[in-house]
Parts: C-alpha cells; structure tokens; sequence
C-alpha cells in the first residue's frame, strides 16, 4: 500500500520563495538581467552560426573581390559592386587578405557574425529606450535568430548590408541623443551606411525625413531645413561617388538606367508588397504566404493603434526607410523576379521591429506578457533554424564543388590555359590567369588532394573535369606503332570484351555491346589504335570513380591516338576504353 | 479622370475589333428587333449592340479609336457615378479616393481596353446610377431607378445582381409593396426577354450548353471559384495579385461578420450590396466555372465596383481625419501604380493580338473577291470572320485593316501570316506539265543558297552543293514550271510581303506548273525551291504545257 502525501510546506516554501526571488531580482534589476540573457543568447546563436558556417569557402561574388580588390587604387576601393558602393566591406575584406590571407575563411565568417551581433545590440539599445527591457529583448531576440536571412548571417560578402544596417542603427541612436555631438555621430554614421551598400540610402531617407520633421518651424522657415547637414553631407558624397565611379549599367540584366526604372516602376507595388510579406514571414521563420496575412494584420493595427497614441517623428522616418528600401530594390532589382530572397529579409526584419517598438512605445511588459513575448521569440527562433539550416547545407553544397575544383586547377598549374574557368555557376570570376596571381599572393582555399579525395562523387567527378581542363588532356592522332615490346599497361578491368596481353598492348575484342576496359594510363602515355569498325571512345578519370558521361575522344577505324596527360606528383589516371569491335591499347614509350 | 482616359486612350492604341465584337461587326448589321435582342452568349446586349450599330452607322469600321472613346466614356461615367454614390456616404475627399480607386482600375484591363465591354460597364453604370436614386426615395429616384436598372439589365446579365438589390431593399423597406415596381418592371421584362429568346442560337443554354448538366458540373465549384473571383477583386483594389486578394478577403469577411452579428441596425442597402455581391460571384461561377478562370480580367471590373460600394456602406456617416485621408491616398497611389503594370501587360497582349489581325485582313482586302467566300483568315482571333460576309461589311462601312503599304511595316512574322492568308485566299494551284521550253522568257533570280544556280535559256537551274541548297526567284506572272532532275520532291515556298518563308507550300516530284491565282492587283510573289538535286525552274508562259 503506497501512501500519497502532500510535500511539507516547510520544503515547498523555500522553492516558491526562490522562483518569487528571482522574479524580484530581474524587476530590481531589469537591465542587468536583459542584458544577461541577451548575452546568453548572443553567445548561443554565434556559436550557432559558426558552426553553420564550417566547411565554407569564398562563394561568388566574393571572388570578383578576391580577383579583382587585390591593388591599394582608389578605383579597387570605390569602384561599384553591382551599382553599390562598397568601400567598407571592401575595406573589410582588404585587410583580411592582408592579414590572414585567403587559406582561412573562418575569420570573415566570424566579422559577419560581429556585424549581426552589433545590430542585435544596437536593436536592445534603440528599443528599451522606447518599449522596456523586456519587450527590447525580445525584439532583438528576433533579429538575433532570424535565420530565413541565412545569406546575410553565412555569407561574409553581406558584411556589406549589415554594414549598412548597423551604421544606420548606429546612427538612429545617434539622433536620439538631440545634441550637437549626436548629430555629428549621425552624420558621420551615415556616411559609413552608404558606404557600405545601398542599403544605407534608406536610412539616409529616414534621417532625413526625422531631421526635418523633428523642428517645428514653418515649412520654408530656413530653421525647419537647418539640420539637413546631416543627411546632405554623406548624401553629397555619395552623388560626388557616383559622379565619378558610379555606373547606371552596373544593374544586374539587360536593361539599365530610365529604361529599368521605367520597365520596373509599374512592378513595385507587388515586388514591395512581396518583399514585406517575406520581411515579416522571415521574422517568425515562415513562408512567405503566411507573410501576407502578417502584412495585412500589421498594417491594421499599426494603423489603429498610430491613429489612437499618435504618431512619433521616428515613426514616420522608420516608415520612409522602410518604403525606401522595399520601394528601390524593386525598382532596381524587380527584372530579376527575387522578392523573396533571403538576404533581403535582414534590413527589411530590422526596420520592422524597430517600426513595432516605436508604434508601441511606452508600453511595458507584464510578467504575462512577457512569457507570450518569450515563446512568440522560442517559436521564431525554432522556425527560423529550419531556414538557417538549408541555407547552411546550400551553401555547403556549393563549396563543396569549388575548393576541389580550385585543388585541381592547381594541381594542373600555371600552364593552364589562362581563360580556363574551373566553376562559372559557383564562382564565375575565377580564371586561372586571374586565379593564381592571387593564390601566390593570398594563399589557397582549395583542397589538397587528400582532401579532394575524400569529398563526395559529383565533387571528385568535378575536380576530374577542371584537371583534364587544366592538364589540356586529350587524343591526338598518332602514326606510333602500337608497341609489341615492354609491359602491357595495367589492365584494371572490362565488360563483354576479351582482353588479350600482347607484348607491351592490352587486345580488346567486343563480345556484347558496350565493350570496354579500364586501363591504367603509363606516365608516358597510352596509344590506342582502333582494329574493328566502329568509333572506340576514350574516357579518363583520377579523382572520381565514375567515368564522365561525355568521352575525352574516340578512334576512328583503322587510326590510332596518342593520350597523353601531362604527368603530376601523386595523380593516377585511368582510361576507359569502350569498343564496338577491336582494339589495341599500347604502353606508349 | 483626364490623366486616366490619357493613359488608357494611349494603351488602346494600335488596336482593333477583338474576339466577341467582330461577332457585332458580321452578324448585327441589319435593323430588325431580333439582331438587337438576340443574346450574346447568354446576355440580353440591347445598349452595347445599339452603340455598336450607331457607331457602324456613324463612324464605320475604320477608326476603331471612336469605339474606345465611348468605352472610355462609359468607364469614366462609372467612375463618377461611383463618386456620386461615395460622396453622399463618406464626403468628397474620401469619394475622390474610392473613386480613383476604380478609374485607375488596369487589372480590369478588358473592361478598359475592348470596347465590346461596354456591355458590362453598361451594366455596372445603370445598377449603380439605380442605388443613387434608391436613395433618394421619391417617385422621380423610383423612375429613375427603374431606368436605370433597365439600362443595366438590358447591357449584360451583371444587371441581374443589381436586380437583386434592388429588390431585396426595396421589399427591407417600409411600405414596399408600392415600390417594387421599380424592380419588377425592369425585371419582368427581362425574364420575358429571356423567355422569348432562350432558345436563340447565342442564349445562355448555347453558351454553356444544356444548363442542368452544366450547373451540376460547376455547383461544386462555387466556394471555391467565388473566393477565387472575390479574392482576385480584392488584390486588383490594392493593386496587387490575388495571393493578397486572399488574405484581405478574409479580412473583409470577418468585418462584415462582425457587423451582421453586431447589435447595431442593419442597412437595407448594406444587405442588398452583399445580396449583389454574393449573386455576381455565384452567377458567375454557376454559368462561367466550366469555360473561364475566375480571375479573368473581365469579371475584375464589376467585382470591385460592389466591393467598395460594400465599404462605402460600411464607413457611411465616418469622418477621415488627415491622418487616415493621407492613408487613403497612399493606397490609391499604391494601387494606381500597381494596376498600370497589368494594364501596360493587357494592352500588349491586344496589340500584339491587333497587329496580326490587321494585317491578315489587309491580305484578305488584297485578294479581293476571288476569296472562297467561306474562307476563315483567322480562326483563333476574329471568333470566324469568313471572307465574303466580311468583305461585304467592308464595302458597307470600311475597313479596320491595314493597307499594303502598312502591312509592309510589320514585322516579318506578321508578314508571313498575312502572306499565309493572302496564298489561301488567291489559291497557289500546282499542276503536271510537260517540259518548258528554253525559249521561255527569263526567270529573275533573286537569291541561291547551298548550291549554284546556271541558266539554260531563260530557266534557271539550281544544283545543290548539300542539304538545305534553295533558289528564289520571282514567280512569273502566268506562273513557273518546275522540273526536277531527279526522284527526290523539290519543296516550294512563296512569299509576297515577308522577307522569310513559313513552311513549304508542298512538293514536287515532276514537272509541273505553279501558279497564285489573281489578286486585285499584280502582285511580285517569290518562289523558294529547296532541293536535294538539280531542278529547272521557267516561266510557264513560254512553255509548251
């Protein structure tokens, strides 16, 4: 018989008053708590993110950096990257290539990281001023997991929008301080948020619509325009910059300048309307068909609750940046049909939730509220890993091909031909000519050849391609005798052929269709001359352990070819020989 | 309203007669009862063909822009009548908005840019101009609402929906019964319009085929075809798909619950609206689900219309402070913007549609009255335009295609259809002959391609150097004689306005004549040879065939 009793009151007192405890302390001490847990959860989603990061290497558009920033010119610094200007990420990326070089890439993985971190704070900085600790936290909590943005939070070439992003955080904090100093940080801010990309265009936008608003002289006293400077020194620079180096052509797709604009402008509506939907479905780690329901619940209770409290200078300058930045990028980017990228949901996220703490400004959190504001940020954080996580494999994916490819091209060396381009989907600015200037300056990501050897198939068959490339491998027709002489080359295997050794040749002979063997090519060579009718096709692989579906060459009857690979320390080739009737395959001498 | 009628009269431009008027052009000439009460695919079109036959009458078919002025006309009557409704409910300012909201409305691009539409902006304007004078509540508001519904009813069969409201407030009301002549009348008539012609050759039972089958085929597919129409209405008000049409449908739809649920009064004119709506959408789907998406642009127009005056019902008696006027006009802003992009996409795809039509039309002209008079230039665009009925109509009222020298200015793929028309309407005969005669006068040559091409008296003889060898030359005018060498065909193609050939006409094994039949005029047509051995080409004039 088991006798159920309650818990002595004297045991249970002492847990109630701890919970009760610690509930007090985080209200005595609401900002060192915050800060605490922010810490905690900084420190979580950076270990996070690295380690979504392993085994990548530079991905596209950062090798037009790596191939093309090497110089100290003014022009390597300020030229446009795709229209943008982008001299701090450059800058960045720069000083990495002079310090650790291009053999690591985790150092620029871990600025990415940084640059996300400072925009996290800088959001619990902007929002407890205007929502409390609590709701802050749990605002920058959203950004800090807001996986969806994976491009922005793997890919250290994004260092540019978050750039952007956190000197224009910056710069709102700035403005906040209403002093001369604050101004003058805000300026300076900006500037630094255009120069990093065009993302820093909006914010300049909101400043300038915050520093007009924010006076309330008449409109066309000089007094309402006198803080303008703000806004109209890093504005002046960046019309200076595109002046000079700005290149209206540098949009991605056939059409550029008016035309764009002209072709674009009837889609923005919808590419805007699209890129809120991804913003704010990117928030909860959602798809974007739940985004427009957001939008949609968004807009009324923003609408009702600004038509109730009021609206703030700030509100109308978060509203400005955000229909700058959805409004632009569909206006130069809406030809390319990608409103639902993932790097644009970052500064779209960001604005959002500062939009959310500004509309509700004054308002504090509950204990109830709170834990509604813990497990909306739980369930974001665990919906946005899903995204995070494809992201990841995505990007993995991708270096996973170009480090062997570039461990190839480099086996195969300089004599490569020059325009030889080892990936032009994953990383098409890489050319050898351009490539191993910058490998002898900077170092190597690729793989060595051990690594190439324990990477998967299509990777190993990838290598394959770029060495034959690289090596110039190939048949040419050859009047050698087929050798009698000397040591048949190792015959590896066949199919529905007999093979005969004879002297220094292997005699293939079809038996079923498909015949082939598989030989291992001498370093000197292999000749093969073609005895029956039919083409005899030749197919060659090191790396990999499927032949490729395309052969290298093929015999004609009664002909015979020399293939010749140039030899390289620790690569074995082999030759699949397929015949429709007979073939002799020689030792070359 | 200007800067509207701007934009849509410049999206019109380079258009013709689409699809369902050509029907009005070829079959609605004469002037007897039944030309104008016959339905078109089910609907009662007294006003729109009545238009159509004035304009026949007045202007003829030549400048198709007259007819896009009156569409615009009847666009821009909606669109104020839409203000006159709003203005008694929300004020100006707001009206001006709810107003804009439709003038700017390019999802609706077919109600806007084909004039055949008049029927359903007829349609929208009568039902719209009878709720302005519902609320008047007079003897004269009744007449002219009678009027007006009439006007609606006898433009498309959207007036039904409007029947309906009519109906349900007028029977909401006290003291109805002396009323609901205002809706029975029109109504009546109609149903025994439909009575007297439900057995016409383009009444709703031949359009959609026997109605039981058809309505039990679609009844399944109401909800869904309803919310689909519903939501695509929604997106076209904010200028956006009907992915967000979805989500504000939903939206909508909980307010609308709420306010019937809620304790305040209900409106007669709030029910009759959702009464209309409901009847728009689910007429709709019943009759159209089989044969239409329920996003076509056409159904856009009428859709929007009853949305807003549904919101217009619901914000009666509200007043917008600044803020929410400066939010009014950013939607309308938004939405204008967002509807020129499928206005601008619309009006492509009828220009492009307009240019083939043209210029098909034009060949037919040029061929002249040798065309079999049963022959159709264009099956898929001018819903059967046959060359004798339409040339009659021409001679009648003129003609809406381009000249020669205008079809010459089109792109060639335009040009190769006009020729494809002009080679069916003339006729390209290809007989056996005997062998020319070398004393035949000279062929011009005008071009060799894959082989070289010698002369033996006046024929030309082309030997193919490899495959694909062709040799153009320009057809004499009593036609070539075409000889092979060899056994293999010898591939024939012409081209009169093109600089390329569409496919081959067809081939020839042995010598024999081919010839195009008389236009109106001498035309140069080229004849293209393509061979795989020698062949001589002569003009049969000279020959002994």
């Amino acid at each position: 018989m088991t006798t159920v009793t309650s818990p002595p009151r004297a045991r249970e007192q002492p847990r109630r008053a701890g919970a009760r405890g610690w509930v007090d302390e985080a209200r005595a001490r609401p900002l060192a708590v915050s800060v605490a847990v922010l810490g905690l959860l900084m420190l979580a989603a950076a270990v996070n993110l690295y380690r979504k990061g392993l085994g990548l290497t530079f991905n596209y558009d950062e090798w037009n950096w790596v191939m093309n920033r090497r110089g100290w010119s003014t022009a390597t610094l300020l030229n446009p990257h795709n229209e943008h200007l982008s001299l701090i990420p450059v800058l960045i990326f720069k000083l990495l290539f002079a310090t650790v070089g291009i053999d690591t890439y985790w150092p620029y993985r871990v600025v990415v990281i940084v640059a996300h971190l400072t925009c996290v704070a800088l959001i619990f900085v902007l929002a407890r001023r205007r929502v409390g600790d609590v709701f802050a936290l749990a605002l920058a909590a959203l950004i800090l997991f807001v996986g969806s943005a994976w491009e922005d939070l793997l890919w250290p070439f994004q260092v540019g929008y978050l750039g952007s992003v956190a000197f224009g955080l910056g710069m709102f904090v700035a403005l906040d301080r209403r002093d001369r100093t604050g101004d003058i940080l805000a300026c300076v801010l900006l500037a630094l948020s255009i120069a990093s990309a065009s993302v820093g265009l909006p914010f300049a936008g909101a400043a300038l619509v915050e520093v007009v608003l924010r006076r309330r002289e008449p409109w066309n006293s000089s007094g309402r325009w006198r803080d303008a400077w703000i806004v109209g020194i890093p504005i002046g620079l960046y019309l200076i910059w595109f002046a000079i180096y700005g290149n209206p052509n540098a949009t991605p797709g056939n059409v550029h300048g008016f035309a764009l604009v002209r072709e674009n402008g009837p889609a923005v509506p919808s590419y805007a309307a699209d890129m809120a939907s991804n913003a704010f479905a990117g928030l909860f780690g959602l798809a974007i068909d739940w985004g427009r329901p957001l939008v949609v619940g968004a807009l009324a209770i923003g609408i009702w609750w600004s038509l109730r409290r009021g609206q703030t200078t700030r509100l109308f300058a978060l509203i400005a940046a955000l229909a700058l930045f959805w409004g632009l990028t569909a206006l130069f980017r809406a030809q390319l049909g990608d409103a639902g990228s993932s790097r644009y949901i970052y500064p779209g996220a960001v604005l959002i939730v500062l939009l959310a703490a500004e509309l509700f400004r004054g308002v504090r959190a509950t204990v109830r509220a709170a834990v509604v504001a813990a497990l909306v940020v739980l369930f974001a954080a665990v919906a946005n890993y899903g995204p995070l996580k494809a992201g990841s494999a995505h990007l993995q994916d991708w270096s996973s091909y170009v480090r062997p490819e570039l461990g190839a091209l480099q086996i195969a060396g300089p004599t490569a031909p020059p325009t030889l381009a080892p990936d032009p989907l994953r990383a098409p600015d890489i050319t050898a000519a351009k490539y191993f200037p910058a490998e002898r300056q900077l170092g190597s990501p690729a793989d060595t050849p051990a690594e190439m050897r324990v990477r998967g198939e299509p990777q190993r068959e990838a290598a394959d391609g770029v060495l034959i490339a690289g090596l110039q491998a190939g048949l040419r027709p050859t009047r050698a005798e087929a050798s009698s002489r000397g040591a048949a080359p190792p015959l590896e295997s066949s199919g529905g052929a007999a093979t005969t050794p004879s002297g220094g040749c292997v005699s293939l002979r079809a038996t079923a269709p498909g015949a082939f063997a598989v030989i291992t090519v001498p370093r000197a060579g292999l000749i093969v001359a073609n005895t029956g009718a039919g083409n005899a096709e030749v197919r060659i692989r090191s790396f990999g352990d499927n032949f490729p579906a395309a052969p290298l060459g093929s015999v004609a009857p009664g002909q015979a070819a020399l293939l010749a690979i140039p030899p390289r320390a620790g690569i074995v080739w082999h030759a699949q020989v397929t015949v429709p009737g007979t073939a002799r395959v020689c030792a070359r001498r | 309203m200007a800067l509207a009628a701007i934009v849509i009269y410049r999206k019109g431009l380079g258009t013709t007669f689409f699809f369902d008027e050509w029907e009005f052009v070829m079959d609605r000439q004469p002037w007897r009862w039944d030309i104008l009460l016959t339905p078109y695919n089910g609907h009662l079109s007294l006003v729109p063909v009545l238009v159509f036959k004035a304009l026949f009458a007045t202007v003829g078919l030549g400048p198709y822009w007259v007819y896009r002025v009156v569409l615009i006309g009847f666009h821009l009557l909606c669109v104020g009548l839409v203000f006159a409704y709003a203005r008694r409910r929300v004020g100006n300012a707001p009206a001006v908005c709810a107003a804009a909201l439709v003038l700017f409305l390019g999802t609706a691009w077919h109600d806007l840019l084909v004039p055949f539409q008049i029927g359903f902006l007829g349609s929208v304007a009568g039902g719209v101009a009878m709720l302005i004078a519902l609320d008047r509540r007079t003897l004269g508001g009744d007449v002219v609402a009678a009027l007006g519904l009439a006007v609606s009813l006898s433009s498309s069969s959207i007036g039904i929906a409007f029947a309906l409201a009519a109906f349900v407030e007028v029977l909401w009301l006290p003291g109805r019964w002396p009323r609901v002549w205002l809706a029975a009348v029109p109504f009546a008539l109609y149903c025994a319009w439909y009575i007297d012609y439900r057995n016409s050759p383009q009444s709703i039972r031949a359009a959609v085929g026997p109605l039981e089958p058809a309505l039990r085929a679609n009844l399944p597919q109401l909800g869904s075809y309803m919310t689909s129409a519903a939501a695509t209405a929604f997106g076209a008000l904010v200028g956006l798909g009907s992915n967000w049409g979805e989500v504000l449908l939903v939206a909508a739809a909980a307010i609308v619950l709420v306010r019937l649920a809620g304790r305040g009064p209900l409106s007669p004119r709030l029910v009759a609206l959702l009464v209309a709506i409901l009847a728009y959408w689910g007429l709709l789907a019943a009759f159209r689900a089989q044969i239409v998406a329920p996003g076509e642009s056409r159904y856009v127009y009428g859709g929007v219309v009853l949305i807003l005056l549904v919101v217009l019902e619901l914000a009666a008696g509200r007043r917008l402070g600044v803020e929410g006027l400066v939010l009014v006009a950013c939607l309308v802003a938004f939405s204008a913007v967002g509807n020129y992009a499928v206005l601008r996409s619309g009006s492509l795809s009828l220009q492009d549609s307009a240019t083939h039509i043209r210029a098909e039309l034009g060949a037919l002209e040029v061929a002249g009255r040798s065309v079999d008079p049963n022959y159709v230039p264009d099956q898929a665009r001018t819903q059967g335009v046959r060359a004798g009925p339409y040339l009659a109509v021409v001679r009648a009222h003129g003609s809406p295609a381009d000249s020669p020298a205008e079809i010459a200015l089109q792109a060639d793929p335009v040009r190769v259809e006009a020729d494809g028309v002009l080679e069916h309407a003339l006729g390209v005969t290809v007989r056996p002959a005997a062998s020319a005669s070398t004393a035949a006068p000279p062929v011009q040559l005008v071009s060799v391609g894959g082989g070289t091409v010698g002369r033996r008296g006046g024929c030309l003889v082309l030997r193919p150097g490899g495959p694909g060898a062709f040799v153009e030359l320009v057809l004499p005018p009593g036609g070539a004689l075409v000889s092979p060498q060899g056994r293999s065909p010898v591939a024939y193609s012409l081209r009169h306005f093109a600089a390329a050939y569409a496919l081959p006409l067809g081939t020839v094994t042995r010598t024999s004549s081919i010839r195009v039949g008389r236009a109106r005029t001498a035309l140069t047509w080229y004849l293209r040879l393509q061979a795989s051995q020698s062949v001589e080409a002569c003009a049969a004039g000279g020959g002994r065939a």
